[in-house]
């Protein structure tokens, strides 16, 4: 947090830089300790196997795969990201780094590095599970770059409305349960256009507007993230 | 258990009109007591 | 659901000036009432009893009316088709109060007034009970057309979604001590509610493809498809629960201020 105010620099980049150090600093303290990382990726992989054994050895039949399995896979990314995502906030205010955070960095600039990084979070995680749920399940993967849209735009919106509502559950007791409660609701309709994309990616078909919903939910709820998280952050 | 007839339409009706009013009254008591006590 | 239990807010950390303008405890605002419901006082102002019974003589009529007045509606089985001129006024009331609550909360973040505040949980508070009458005659009526209580028809879907995020409302609620934390973060929850809304109520109806459910009264095209007369008590029916709605909403309101009221004077009288 080595930005000052009395840099030339103008307000814009100043925020920039503001949020890329807040990135940076979670990378760093990731990078130290993997906690993170590490309870994203087990529990992926954990209700990946679970579901995975419950199937039986034959998996899903063909006839019910474009139903069933891009829904697993969105299931198990938003358990994941649930055990792991809220931990952005729920940390600072454990550890009381919260307060000097509140000095040092405007609040939207805060959120959009949290943002980033739990989407780069999320999107490791996606890279590492995803191609060993597509072995596993046997998924044939029609359109790649429909799948790479789906991961990254889904992936995006996690990030986005969990960074938001994390910062909200921080501050109420039974931080960790209050949060999928939370989550849920507003996860929903995320949720269920990246499956329909998803479907789309492994040979079933999707509307046209898909994609374009996708992107607007990631739009606003990162325009009103940037707008209602100073009310959250600061009393 | 239920099918096409009136019977349960106005049964439910009742039920629900009822609930509502009853809760009404203790509500209106409720807060006119506590109004009163202050 | 209930919120009236006055718990232990007012923690010691902030303590809101109590008597102070648009405090927590706030004295100026409650003026003692003349009479109950059904008597005594002028009768014509806006706490008279005149209104209201003119309001239970409106119910009165707009259930006649849903009985005798209005016709089957065609392509129903049997006489199901009368559970209508309730569950659709208390789906639309439900989500009046929603769409009130996000207005209150948005106002509570803009002015920061408490009562704002109270008036957005007494307006979840309700719409979640009238979500709830509303799914529950839904999904009898589905039972009776459609031989299910549940197929995930995409309104079922919305207002399920809806009940549980009002219901994550209140959860929080319940979790926060401090009143002026509580009132804040469930504003901006609240607030969340609004920017998700549209993707209930349009973008997940148009992905599910197909409906069985009738075409909403207020459709897209906005033509009026419905006979005059069921039309009529329809709207009878809605405004007589729209205003019952405001009618309890306010005594919820005032209750919820009395206990905020109540929990400053015990904090202060604790602390001296």
């Amino acid at each position: 947090m080595s930005v000052e105010a009395h840099s030339p620099e103008t307000a814009a980049s100043r925020w920039l830089l503001e949020a890329l150090a807040v990135f940076a600093k979670d990378w760093r303290a990731e990078l130290r300790s993997r906690h993170a990382l590490h309870t994203l990726l087990l529990f992926a992989v954990t209700t990946l196997i679970t579901v995975s054994v419950a199937l039986g050895p034959l998996g899903v039949s063909s006839s019910e795969r474009l139903a069933v399995l891009p829904a697993l896979l969105w299931v198990i990314l938003l358990f994941a990201a649930a055990a792991g995502l809220p931990r952005a906030f729920v940390h600072e205010e454990e550890t009381h780094t919260a307060t000097a955070l509140r000095l040092a960095a405007t609040p939207s600039a805060l959120f959009a590095g949290k943002v980033v990084y739990s989407a780069s979070l999320l999107l490791a995680v996606e890279l590492l599970l995803v191609p060993l749920y597509v072995a596993v399940m046997q998924l044939p993967i029609v359109s790649t770059a429909d799948l790479l849209l789906a991961l990254l735009a889904g992936g995006l919106g996690l990030a986005i409305s969990s960074t938001l509502l994390a910062a909200i559950a921080a501050q109420a007791q039974g931080r960790a349960a209050l949060f999928p409660i939370l989550a849920f609701p507003v996860l929903l309709p995320l949720l269920l256009l990246a499956i329909e994309l998803t479907r789309a990616a492994v040979g079933g078909t999707a509307g046209e507007g898909v994609l374009v919903n996708l992107v607007l939910y990631d739009a606003t709820m990162a325009v009103a993230g940037l707008m209602l998280f100073p009310l959250v952050w600061n009393p | 258990m239920i099918e096409g007839g009136i019977g349960w339409v106005a049964a439910v009706n009742l039920v629900i009109w009822t609930g509502l009013f009853l809760y009404l009254l203790r509500l209106d008591a409720r807060v006119r007591n506590l109004e009163k006590e202050e | 659901m209930s919120q009236d239990s006055p718990s232990a807010h007012g923690r010691a950390g902030a303590p809101p000036a109590p008597g102070g303008a648009g405090g927590w405890g706030d004295r100026g605002e409650i003026k003692p009432r003349g009479g109950g419901w059904a008597a005594g006082g002028s009768g014509l102002g806006p706490r008279g009893w005149a209104w209201r019974w003119a309001l239970w003589l409106w119910i009165a009529l707009a259930i006649l009316g849903a009985f005798f007045y209005a016709p089957l509606a065609q392509d129903f089985i049997g006489q199901s088709s009368r559970i209508l001129f309730f569950h659709v006024p208390m789906a639309w009331t439900s989500l009046v109060a929603f769409v009130a609550a996000g207005a209150w909360s948005v106002l509570y973040l803009w002015k920061r007034r408490p009562d704002d505040d109270r008036a957005a949980a007494a307006a979840v508070e309700l719409g979640l009970v009238l979500a709830l009458l509303a799914t529950t005659t839904g999904a009898m009526w589905a039972k009776v057309m459609w031989h299910a209580w549940w197929n995930w028809d995409p309104r079922q879907t919305s207002i399920v979604i809806a009940l549980v995020f009002y219901g994550a409302y209140l959860v929080l609620r319940g979790g926060i001590e401090d009143p002026e934390a509580r009132a804040r973060l469930c504003a901006v929850y609240a607030v969340i509610g609004l920017v998700v809304a549209p993707y209930l109520y349009f973008v997940m109806p148009w992905m599910a493809k197909f409906t069985l459910h009738p075409k909403p009264v207020v459709n897209p095209a906005g033509k009026v498809e419905m006979n005059a007369r069921m039309l009529q008590v329809l709207l009878m029916s809605s405004l007589g629960f729209t205003v019952f709605f405001f009618w309890v909403h306010g005594l919820r309101r005032r209750l919820l201020r009395l206990a905020d009221r109540r929990a400053v004077t015990a904090a202060g009288s604790a602390a001296s």
